[in-house]
This record gives C-alpha cells, sequence and structure tokens, in this order.
C-alpha cells in the first residue's frame, strides 16, 4: 500500500539499526521522549524497542488527548449529558474512561443520550436531525482535532444551527512538554516529536526546546521506519553535539503548519488561563476555550457545570506513567487490576494509552524480559 | 409427466432454493466476520450474550445460547450467553400483564449490561418483541445483532432492525424453511468466528484490521525469509480505534469534491463524506483526515531530511 509499505522495510530496519550504534558514545545512556500517543502505539505494535542499542531508552510521552483528562472533567461532562433534553456525542474511546461517577457508557446505561461520533460533523448532523434536542459535542484532542471542533462550530454559525454546543478540551502540546522540560524527576536527551500535531501547528514552535533547552527534537511519522529514522536522527545530533528542530516527516508536515487550520482555530478558540492534566497537574494557558464570540455555542456557558476537582484513583499511577517516570509496568496495578477490559487509569483506555499498547503489544520486549530476570 | 420425473423435479427444486440463498451467506463472510469481530471485543470486556426469539427462532435463541455456553467442541472456552425466551414464566408473565411487545425488552432492561451483546433472531425480521427489544438493547449500550430472513434490502418495513441493529445478518431468501437452516448455519459460524478472535494470539480481538497490519508488518520488519506481502487496506475507524491521535486516522483519496468544503474520499473500503475546507485538495489527492477534517495533503517523495 502506497505510503505504507516503503516504511515498513526489514532491511532497512536492520541498516538503520546497525548505523545507530557507532553513534552512542560508549558508557552513555540517552533517554528520549515520545510525545505522541500514535508513537507509543508504533513503537509497541512493531517491537522497536529491541531494534535500538542497549544504551537507548524511550520514554512515553504525555500525547494521548483521553489520557491527559482529568476525572473531574469527565464528571462535568456527564453532568452535562444528564440535563434535559441533551444528547451527548463523544468519540468512542471517550466512552469507557472512568470519570468519578463512572464512565459515559454508565451514564448510558442510566438512561442519558450518550452516542459515539467519528467526528464533529457527525455530531452537527444529530444536532439537525433532534431540532428539539440540545446536542453537545465532547471535544478533546491536542491540535490535530481542534481544527475540526472549531470548523464545525463555525459551519454551524453558517447555517444557522443553534441546538449544538461543544465542551471543550482541546489542549495544546507545547505548553506540556515545557512542562516535562521543566519536571526535575526525569531528564531526557531528546524528543521524538509528533506528527500530526506539526502538521497543524508546523515545527517552528519547537524551537526552544532546542535552543533554550539544548535538546534535539525530530518531528516524526508513524510507521515503523519513521521512527527509527528519526532516532538516527537525533542519535547523530547528539554525537555532533548539535541540537536542532528536524522534519523527518515532512510527506506530510510542512514547516510552517496549516495556516487556514490554525486561523480556524483561532477564530472560535482562545487559551484558557490554566488547565488541569491529569498527572501533571494544572498548566498554565495549555488548553483552549471558545471565544466571547461563540458563547452561543459554548457548552460551558449554557450549562452549569460543577467543576469539582476529583482525585484519581489512589492505586493508579497514571501520572507517573504519563510523565515518562514509570514503565507502564511498574505501576503498581497494571495488567492486574488495571486492565483495558477493566481500566482504572486513562493510559489503559486508548488504544494510544501507553499502558494500553504495552498491554496489548509489548509484554514480551526487551525491557519487560531484562526487568524479569533482573538483568 | 410420469412420478419419477415429478420426483426428481421436486428433488432439483428442493435443492435449488437452498442454492442462491448459500451462496449469498458465503458472499455476506465479511459482514459475519465484522459482527464476531466485535463480539469477541465484548466478550474480552467481560460482556455477556442474550439471545431472544419467538417460537422456530425461540428454539435457535436456546440452541445459540448452549453452543456458547456450553460448546460441542472441546477445548473451546464456554462463553456466558442466555436465551431469554427459555424462561416461560417470566415470557408468559410479562406477556399476559405488559402484551407480548413487551416481552424481551423487560427482561433486558434487568439482564443486560453496557458491555453485553443482544442477539435477536426472527425468520422474517417483524417480530414486535425482538424490535422492541433490539432497540432497547441499543439504547442499554448493547451491541446488537439481528439474525433475520427475506429477499429485499430490508426485511422490516418499519425499519426497526436496520436502525437499531450494528450488524445486520440476513437469510436472503423468503423461504422459512431455508431461513432457518441458513440461520442455523450463520450461528454456527458466529461461534466459531468469534472463538477464532478471541483465540487469535498475535492482537487484539477488537480489531481485525489492525491484527493483519500487524501480522504483514512483522513480516516485513522481522521475518528475513518472508516477503513483503501487501498490508490490507485500513478499516474506518471503528468503535475500539483511537481517532483524535493516532496514525490510523487513516490517509485518504479525494474521490469528489462537493460544497461547502466538503468532499467524497475513498477510505479503501468504501467512501466517506469529510471536510477539506482547511486545505488545497483536489480530486485523486490523497488527504490526512484527522476527526472528519483532512489536515494535511500528503505529498509523495519528501520523506528524507527535513530542513531545521
Amino acid at each position: 500500500m502506497r505510503f505504507v509499505d516503503e516504511y515498513r522495510d526489514a532491511g532497512q530496519a536492520r541498516a538503520l539499526a546497525a548505523a545507530m550504534a557507532p553513534l552512542c558514545r560508549p558508557g552513555r545512556t540517552y533517554k528520549f521522549m515520545e510525545v505522541c500517543g500514535g508513537h507509543t502505539h508504533t513503537i509497541y505494535k512493531h517491537g522497536l524497542e529491541d531494534y535500538l542499542p542497549e544504551a537507548v531508552t524511550l520514554i512515553h510521552g504525555p500525547g494521548c488527548p483521553v489520557c491527559v483528562i482529568p476525572m473531574g472533567r469527565l464528571d462535568d461532562a456527564v453532568h452535562i449529558a444528564e440535563q434535559p433534553d441533551v444528547i451527548m456525542t463523544s468519540f468512542g474511546d471517550m466512552m469507557r474512561v472512568p470519570g468519578g461517577r463512572g464512565s459515559f457508557l454508565d451514564a448510558k446505561a442510566r438512561g442519558a443520550d450518550i452516542r459515539m461520533v467519528y467526528s464533529p460533523l457527525d455530531a452537527l448532523k444529530i444536532a439537525k436531525q433532534n431540532p428539539r434536542k440540545r446536542v453537545v459535542f465532547m471535544a478533546i484532542g491536542f491540535e490535530t482535532t481542534a481544527p475540526s471542533t472549531a470548523m464545525t462550530v463555525l459551519r454551524a454559525e453558517a447555517e444557522g444551527i443553534r441546538n449544538f454546543s461543544v465542551f471543550c478540551n482541546h489542549v495544546t502540546i507545547i505548553p506540556a512538554i515545557k512542562a516535562i522540560l521543566d519536571s526535575p524527576d526525569l531528564h531526557l536527551d531528546g524528543f521524538i516529536g509528533p506528527g500530526h500535531v506539526s502538521a497543524v501547528i508546523g515545527c517552528r514552535p519547537y524551537e526552544f526546546i532546542a535552543h533554550t533547552y539544548g535538546k534535539p527534537l525530530v518531528v516524526t511519522g508513524f510507521e515503523p521506519l519513521d521512527v527509527l529514522r528519526s532516532v538516527h536522527q537525533i542519535l547523530t545530533q547528539l554525537a555532533h553535539g548539535r541540537s536542532q528542530v528536524e522534519n523527518q516527516y515532512a510527506r506530510v508536515v510542512p514547516w510552517n503548519g496549516n495556516a487556514k487550520a490554525l486561523n480556524a482555530i483561532s477564530r472560535v478558540m482562545e487559551l484558557r488561563p490554566y488547565f488541569e492534566w491529569r498527572g501533571l497537574g494544572s498548566i498554565s494557558h495549555s488548553a483552549l476555550k471558545m471565544t466571547e464570540k461563540y458563547a452561543a455555542y459554548d457548552a460551558e456557558r449554557i450549562f452549569h457545570i460543577p467543576g469539582v476537582r476529583v482525585a484519581d484513583p489512589k492505586a493508579c499511577q497514571c501520572g507517573e506513567v504519563l510523565k515518562g517516570v514509570l514503565k507502564p509496568w511498574e505501576c503498581k496495578v497494571f495488567g492486574t487490576a488495571c486492565t483495558p477490559e477493566t481500566p482504572i487509569g486513562t493510559c489503559m483506555v486508548s488504544s494510544e494509552g501507553a499502558c494500553a499498547a504495552y498491554y496489548n503489544f509489548g509484554r514480551f520486549s526487551r525491557s519487560r524480559v531484562k526487568e524479569a530476570t533482573g538483568r | 409427466m410420469s412420478v419419477a420425473t415429478t420426483m426428481q423435479l421436486a428433488l432439483r427444486d428442493a435443492f435449488h432454493r437452498r442454492d442462491a440463498p448459500g451462496h449469498a451467506l458465503a458472499r455476506d463472510s465479511t459482514r459475519i466476520a465484522a459482527a464476531c469481530r466485535d463480539m469477541a471485543g465484548r466478550f474480552r470486556r467481560g460482556g455477556k450474550l442474550i439471545v431472544f426469539g419467538n417460537g422456530g427462532a425461540g428454539a435457535d435463541a436456546a440452541h445459540i445460547a448452549v453452543e456458547f455456553l456450553h460448546p460441542v467442541i472441546v477445548g473451546k472456552r464456554a462463553l456466558p450467553a442466555l436465551a431469554l425466551s427459555n424462561d416461560a414464566a417470566t415470557v408468559t408473565a410479562i406477556g399476559v400483564r405488559e402484551g407480548l411487545a413487551e416481552t424481551f425488552a423487560h427482561q433486558l432492561a434487568s439482564w443486560a449490561g453496557p458491555h453485553d451483546i443482544a442477539l435477536g433472531v426472527s425468520r422474517d425480521g417483524r417480530c414486535p418483541n425482538v424490535l422492541r427489544a433490539l432497540r432497547t438493547a441499543r439504547d442499554l449500550g448493547l451491541l446488537t445483532v439481528a439474525l433475520l430472513g427475506g429477499t429485499g434490502p430490508d426485511p422490516a418495513p418499519d425499519g426497526g432492525a436496520h436502525a437499531d441493529a450494528d450488524h445486520l445478518l440476513l437469510a436472503r431468501t423468503a423461504d422459512p424453511d431455508v431461513v432457518k437452516e441458513i440461520h442455523v448455519t450463520t450461528y454456527h459460524l458466529l461461534w466459531e468466528l468469534t472463538h477464532l478472535f478471541l483465540d487469535h494470539p498475535d492482537g487484539p480481538a477488537d480489531d481485525p484490521a489492525e491484527d493483519s497490519a500487524e501480522n504483514a508488518a512483522e513480516d516485513t520488519t522481522r521475518d528475513t525469509r518472508a516477503h513483503p506481502r501487501p498490508a490490507p487496506p485500513p478499516e474506518p475507524p471503528c468503535g475500539d480505534t483511537c481517532v483524535t491521535c493516532s496514525d490510523q486516522a487513516t490517509p485518504v483519496t479525494v474521490v469528489r469534491l462537493l460544497h461547502g468544503g466538503l468532499a467524497l474520499a475513498d477510505t479503501g473500503t468504501g467512501t466517506e463524506e469529510i471536510s477539506v475546507a482547511l486545505v488545497d485538495a483536489t480530486v485523486g489527492d490523497t488527504v490526512l483526515v484527522h476527526a472528519g477534517e483532512a489536515i494535511a495533503v500528503v505529498t509523495k517523495g519528501a520523506h528524507h531530511h527535513g530542513r531545521h
């Protein structure tokens, strides 16, 4: 298949693996963070860790939008869903995320009208078909999905649809990366930069990572060879004492991003002063809300939401996993009390969550074997 | 016409009537597999199978339940299943007081959890209690499967089963006997394939596309002897796939531009309406779609080291 086969070639993968070894300085270890959950998924699915030099460890970052939503926000969403005449619409993987009062599916079983959609456009269609209902779209995601939400609001405005609103939980990637860089318990040597987020925001916003923090970042695609090439590029930079932003994923990501998409976002949304992330705490200017001008489409303004902060379950260590401090299997409940069938924390829910990806694909990887045999 | 000839004709006709529906069933294999994939996903999450039907279909319901719960083939694990029609006392009690149409829906509301599977069997797709129960099941978040019979595209003119079944499986014939026979084959397949998806060791039961894609990838990145085989076309994002950020948010090809910044796109398994308002895409372009919105045009050949 075009754009897939050429990025899964075994011979090239081995050649890359061989080329990486001499780039590692003897006695030094390297920790790279893949920010995006899509990369975590690729890494475990294809067993890429086994291709890397022993000295290289990949740390899984906070880039799964489902995983970083705190329980309190979900409870707010359930509260909205349970208001009279409301149809709540949500992406499928949000349905099973447990909140303080259960998940969307539990609320649905209690009688709330919650429907799964593949895009906000589908939610808008439901609004058109149900003019007497108030249709709310549970908007989540990084800059990849924010344009879709923004365009849908603009379409609703253009078509004069008044019974549609957005519960906006969009987050932005840069402040999260900055929070991780500033976090004292983690020392990283480089970043595998998110691919599709960068298709929207471009590569420029990452430059402070290279210039101020002195860490290489390579914007990376999602096929196995993409990830291996990008690790090779990061190691090359480090071997030559450079720290730069590079674009390995140029077939999709323009250096300056997608101006139309950014424009659509900024017409409809603005930065929140702060937003709470699961595991990372409150990060300033790290999320988006609807602007005053689009207040009529803002579920937060339309419905009175409790906005109560809910502590994460005690046993769950999603926070440490999201920050990359713990590997998934080091969590106390991983694979025992917490499984994809009965998730306790968010990382186990979405297929992009580090724990779910690891549970599904990575149980026999090199690092796991090492850990199990104590070597 | 001699008696022998009449016999021969009757025999030929009897076999002939089974021919087309049998072939139609074979052509529906993808549908059946899709249903089984989702059923396996539900069983994995601790769900149970709830089956219901009237008369002969009620007997089918009992057969299906025992098939899953106590398989005749040794070595397959028992899967939780129950047939609502088995409980004569409850069915007749509800029937007497609430009316026949309420029977299964009433029982479902008490039995079912959101991870369960509802399987309704109806020879002609017109049984009001089966249709009502499918709707209740759907409202409760269950996976809904309808096993119906008939010749038209939609055997239930009121549209009930079409609207409320996640998976609609049809015995494509008007002959009631043949419907029954096709149904037996279909639910034996349901049992067999569900176990196949459950047992498949190499990947999650939830997504066969991902599963096979994974195998293909293993061939090309791990096994030196294997020739790379083409990966199957991507499936449109299904229930358990993350659509927000994952690379599964597939590259698709623009087929036709529509007004209002919309376009029809070929996903490899069908066409889907997407928005192309944020990209400069023309017919034939491959675009990357997130949540229904194309965010980038995938250009070819520029995959080496980028600028910095």
